[in-house]
């Protein structure tokens, strides 16, 4: 009988052993208003306190972020894209270090990704976002912009009429028309700017989850890796399929089933392809996988614009990056390397 | 061993397994639900309770509703009723998320 319980006693300390000999817990906070997105960062840490302590620094970052980079308000005490948009088109006007470093990263992705990705598209892109809200206010009111009107705004994008300073930290919009509109490329920018700054300071086992954008911040304890879902287009919570990602990388998919408004019973998303100044509609989502968070969402947005040949050729320029279609059949198309995900 | 060494053995058996189970589906389901606004903490409803709690904030209105161990908000007054359609939640981690509100609704343990 002593047999029994010692032994008995023995293998309940090893269980907690194993299993109570963690200190770090796993915790997640969610945050809404940053990139007009659902951000959700995780992560282990020794309480909820201190958890809560480092997730709240990481939203303050992308949060700060979001306001310079955006285009429709302006806030108290920062020059940010609204008023620089609206400002630097009769000289140069200095701005935030952060603005001219993202805009001279929106011009290499625009040569990078085949002029595909353009942050000068605003006054287009602006018709469309006009209609889009237009259209959630008034669903039966619903319409689409008149070509001779897009047409029109186009003449005003090319992205060589922003003209940085990055010694002065100037910038100048040489076309009064021209309007910049960064939401390709803001997101993905800031997740990995704060992504960064938390791999300076040593996090490890952390994920960064902006609306989709996913990134994750050095590697897990156990030494596993994430699953990271890709949503089925148009179903609530349902995944296509679950890719398994280790740390330092970042999964973004860009869906045209994320924004969109409906006309006649057909549906308009928000990714505009610059040539035909219409949404693209090759596919229903592109995911791409990468290191750097800003690069992986504008080459979504790119592959999502681009034919599948097209796409699959211009990742050769980057060869750490592997991508992931789904067709509006449901049928799907990846490339070489993409299967170590899976 | 005689027969009282037996008994105990399997009653320590036995209640190995039931902790386990217990542990087991603990792990998963949620004890609270908790309201978000604006990044804030608004309240926590334990799941166990059936409350039904109208959220009113300058941004907006939401019912919470808790019934049978789940959450759901039961009607809002934003635009795109997203809120409503994502329907019941009780796993933990879960969330039911009105941007337009900035309400968010998240299972917690």
């Amino acid at each position: 009988m002593k047999k029994i319980v010692a032994l008995f006693t023995v293998l309940v300390m090893m269980l907690c052993l194993s299993g109570c000999s963690h200190t770090l817990y796993r915790y997640q906070k969610v945050y809404v208003g940053a990139f007009d997105t659902v951000i959700t960062i995780s992560g282990f840490s020794e309480n909820k306190k201190s958890f809560d302590e480092t997730a709240d620094e990481i939203y303050a970052i992308l949060e700060e972020y979001s306001r310079l980079f955006d285009i429709y308000s302006e806030y108290e005490g920062i020059e940010n894209l609204c008023s620089l948009n609206r400002d630097a088109k009769v000289s140069p006007v200095s701005t935030n270090e952060r603005i001219t470093e993202l805009l001279v990263f929106a011009k290499d992705i625009f040569y990078l990704t085949d002029s595909n990705v353009n942050a000068a598209l605003g006054s287009v892109l602006s018709i469309w976002h006009e209609k889009r809200e237009e259209a959630i206010d008034a669903p039966e009111k619903a319409s689409l912009p008149e070509m001779g009107i897009l047409e029109e705004a186009a003449i005003h994008t090319d992205i060589e009429k922003i003209i940085t300073d990055k010694e002065n930290n100037t910038v100048f919009i040489e076309d009064p028309e021209l309007f910049i509109d960064v939401g390709a490329v803001a997101k993905g920018y800031a997740v990995e700017k704060a992504a960064k700054a938390m791999e300076l300071e040593g996090l490890s086992g952390w994920v960064i989850n902006a609306g989709g954008n996913v990134r994750t911040i050095g590697e897990k304890a156990d030494g596993g890796k994430w699953n990271v879902g890709i949503t089925k287009p148009f179903s609530d919570s349902e995944n296509e399929i679950t890719l398994k990602i280790g740390g330092g990388l970042s999964v973004v998919t860009s869906g045209s089933y994320q924004r969109y408004y409906i006309v006649n019973g057909k549906n308009y998303n928000h990714i505009i392809d610059p040539g035909t100044l219409f949404p693209a509609e090759k596919y229903l989502s592109v995911t791409v996988v990468t290191s750097d968070s800003g690069l992986a969402d504008a080459l979504s947005t790119a592959l999502f614009i681009m034919d599948i040949d097209e796409g699959k050729t211009l990742l050769e320029k980057f060869p750490d990056a592997e991508a992931f279609w789904i067709l509006p059949d449901g049928t799907r198309d990846e490339t070489e390397g993409f299967g170590q995900y899976k | 061993m005689n027969k009282k060494d037996i008994i105990l053995a399997a009653a320590l058996i036995a209640l190995s397994l039931i902790l386990l189970a217990v542990f087991r589906i603990n792990k998963d389901v949620g004890k609270y639900a908790a309201i978000y606004v604006d990044n804030e903490l608004y309240e926590r409803l334990p799941l166990d309770r059936d409350t039904e709690l109208l959220v009113e904030t300058e941004r907006g209105r939401n019912k919470v509703v808790v019934l049978d161990g789940e959450v759901f908000v039961e009607e809002a007054d934003c635009p795109d009723l997203i809120c409503v359609r994502t329907g019941k939640k009780s796993r933990e981690d879960e969330m039911i998320v009105c941007l337009p509100n900035k309400l968010v609704v998240v299972v917690e343990r």
